[in-house]
């Protein structure tokens, strides 16, 4: 049972850092390199194929503009991500800060009905980006 | 299963010994109050409840939107679901089926993990490969 717990709790560390690691590095190509010129990141597969949007088009052109200060700018290309974002940091750095058993802020327990909204918002989010006329197309990329 | 507190053995879906009436989870029950007969009362919805589940079980919510975000988006809509269901059946007592979906969930997330990294590696891949035969 001890070594059970003992290899979860490393995996969940290892789990951590490279969370950690792939962020830094990811961060680091974003700031230099402006998604908004092609040919540096891949193309989104469902972008490829269909030519819509998702609901997470726009997130790496949006990372671009708010490392590089720009947060209007950044909720131009995704409002949802950078609404997501502090949520996201909170978490992973939360838990990452608990699963090396250091000082941590509280673990939120988010009611069902809040995620069913939050899925509700998502799948919202990714017609109403890709409606072609005048008060909608500020929610695109 | 064999009850922690009393060794008395209970079929493996009980809650309660039915020796010694105490929940079966290796945890120890809240020191609240005698556990009711019945776990399964309705939670009181939109009132989140002040105390956490005593055992905590991980919904992946982060990393489903990270994928939502990041890539291969059908896999982060399927994660939210069932992050959504961990939680439901937390705050219904369900903690059998809550780590099922925990499971699940976690899955998902090195599944959709594990093919954004491959997308990414193909993606260099094809990088390296057109610029060595653009410069031959």
């Amino acid at each position: 049972m001890s070594t059970a717990r003992k290899s979860g709790a490393s995996s969940f560390r290892a789990a951590y850092a490279l969370i950690a690691a792939t962020s830094a590095i990811g961060l680091a190509v974003i700031y230099l390199f402006d998604p908004r010129e092609p040919g540096t990141y891949p193309i989104c597969p469902f972008f490829g194929l269909t030519g819509w949007h998702c609901p997470g088009c726009g997130t790496l052109r949006a990372l671009h503009q708010l490392l590089h200060g720009n947060i209007a700018a950044a909720f131009g290309f995704n409002a949802y991500t950078m609404l997501a974002l502090p949520a996201i940091a909170y978490s992973l750095s939360a838990g990452a800060l608990r699963t090396y058993g250091l000082p941590a802020p509280p673990r939120l327990f988010i009611p069902a009905r809040w995620i069913w909204a939050l899925l509700a918002a998502v799948l919202a989010f990714w017609l109403l980006r890709n409606m072609p006329f005048a008060p909608l197309t500020i929610l695109a990329p | 299963m064999y009850c922690s507190i009393c060794g008395n053995q209970n079929p493996d879906d009980a809650r309660f010994c039915t020796s010694c009436g105490q929940p079966t989870r290796s945890a120890p029950p809240p020191p609240t109050t005698a556990p009711p007969p019945r776990p399964s009362v309705p939670p009181q919805q939109g009132a989140p409840p002040s105390r956490g589940p005593i055992e905590h079980i991980p919904n992946y919510l982060a990393q489903a939107i990270l994928v939502t975000i990041f890539c291969c988006l059908p896999l982060g809509i399927v994660s939210i679901v069932f992050a959504a269901q961990v939680n439901g059946k937390v705050a219904r007592g369900d903690l059998e089926g809550a780590k099922r979906d925990s499971n699940t969930a976690k899955t998902w997330a090195w599944i959709s993990f594990g093919l954004g990294l491959a997308h990414g590696i193909l993606w260099v891949i094809y990088f390296i490969f057109t610029a060595t035969i653009l410069s031959l």
